[in-house]
């Protein structure tokens, strides 16, 4: 993998970042202002089809960049998302594999669930809110519905082997 | 040191994840940074420039709800127009009481006039308030208007003013014009008159009568009617008539100002008049 690559991949990531903080609060739901996380899932593609150091150093950068631009707890973002990088690389399988695809969305839904309970679980941090709360009202909206997305983005990444597109 | 080496090459990737967390959380606890707050502010003044020219665009999902949201409060403040338009008639008499209140320095009880006992020149008027509202004898009783007279008698629930019109009631007053000095009683017969103004003293009609500050039962300044008529008594001083700024024959509610007298003052000046 050559820095062009590497470039395009930090490309696509400063894209989804400028997207993610300006249109998607357009359809954010509940009155927690809930979003999907198109970062994330680009990252989790990352680590999934690239290895656990590109995907948690990929998540990391892509995090502090949020953390940075959002305004919001500088550091968590980069923490949760370095550990949403890292763990996709436990389920790769050889390039071909049919059941590949499938068990996308199970990845992008399993990474995104711990990325976000260590996000909100520590954002949340001294407020009168339980963890359960949290867990019901952001982590797993949150994640459910970044997995309806991660779903859409796998179906286009079945299209057009985006894997290659990025390499 | 070559298995070593070869050891941390086989860890790597949890090394470089230690790595990164270590940083993140360095970076978490340095959140009250200076340059993480300049950081910060320049990144939200940036995001937010684009998020107000995105914000045009509205939420498929809430726009509905937003409506219905609206629809509701639209329909909440009708009616409450509708009950402020109930209430303008009350406010209005409540914004008199507060503007009496600025006025004086003691605290108001409002009361009632439950009845009106005018019996020649005694008259007086029975009020809905008494100890149980610490309603003491010789309180000041006024209305937005000017001043109605003093309590001179109290139960628990009611007490009895001497209104203006009563031959035992006299009152320090000064023209506020010219800061003249007189005592206010009334005549028995339909007149409120000033006595002890000298001759030469400057009052004319239309000049406002307000209490005194010598008075010792009733604050200074409270208004108390207008000169109507000035003339010679006798060789020595002015008769003056006043006119009551206080409409007695509609009085229906008046305020009993929680005014005390200064007791020392009372009895020294008992004393010496004794002597």
């Amino acid at each position: 993998m050559d820095i062009t690559s590497y470039l395009k991949s930090a490309l696509i990531l400063l894209v989804l970042i400028v997207i993610q903080l300006t249109f998607l609060s357009i359809i954010s739901i509940s009155k927690y202002n809930i979003t999907p996380d198109l970062v994330i899932i680009m990252v989790i593609y990352i680590g999934y089809t690239r290895g656990h150091i590109a995907g948690m150093v990929s998540g990391f950068f892509a995090g502090l960049m949020l953390d940075i631009l959002s305004g919001s707890f500088f550091g968590l973002a980069a923490l949760s998302y370095s550990v949403a990088g890292f763990i996709p690389s436990y389920f790769s399988k050889p390039s071909g594999d049919k059941s590949k695809r499938s068990s996308m969305i199970g990845i992008i839904f399993l990474c995104t669930l711990v990325a976000y309970s260590i996000f909100f679980g520590v954002y949340f941090q001294g407020s009168s809110i339980s963890f359960i709360d949290i867990f019901l009202r952001y982590v797993i909206t949150t994640t459910f519905y970044t997995s309806v997305f991660g779903f859409i983005f796998t179906l286009i990444s079945n299209r057009f082997d985006l894997s290659r597109s990025i390499n | 040191m070559k298995t070593f080496g070869l050891f941390l090459l086989g860890i790597k990737e949890y090394l470089i994840l230690s790595l990164l967390i270590v940083i993140s959380l360095i970076l978490i606890f340095s959140n009250d940074n200076s340059q993480v707050r300049f950081l910060r502010a320049v990144a939200v003044g940036f995001v937010g420039t684009i998020q107000s020219t995105v914000s045009a665009v509205p939420n498929v999902f809430e726009i509905e709800k937003e409506n219905e949201f609206l629809r509701e409060k639209n329909i909440e403040l009708s009616n409450e127009v509708s009950a402020l338009k109930e209430a303008r008639l009350e406010n209005l008499r409540l914004t008199k009481i507060l503007g009496l209140k600025e006025r004086n320095i003691s605290g108001v009880v409002i009361a009632k006039i439950v009845n009106k006992s005018l019996i020649q020149a005694r008259n007086t008027i029975t009020l809905n308030v008494g100890e149980a509202d610490s309603i003491k004898v010789n309180m000041p009783v006024i209305t937005d208007d000017g001043l109605v007279g003093r309590i001179v008698s109290t139960s628990s629930h009611y007490s009895i003013a001497q209104i203006l019109y009563n031959r035992s009631l006299s009152i320090s007053v000064k023209v506020q014009r010219s800061r003249v000095d007189g005592i206010l009683n009334y005549d028995g017969a339909g007149n409120l008159v000033i006595t002890n103004v000298p001759k030469s003293a400057d009052v004319k009609t239309g000049d406002i009568i307000i209490t005194s500050q010598y008075s010792n039962y009733f604050p200074a300044g409270v208004p108390v009617g207008t000169v109507v008529e000035e003339g010679n008594l006798d060789n020595l001083f002015k008769k003056v008539i006043i006119n009551p700024l206080v409409v007695f024959s509609g009085l229906e509610e008046v305020f009993v100002l929680r005014h005390l007298p200064e007791m020392e003052r009372l009895d020294l000046e008992t004393l010496y008049f004794k002597k």
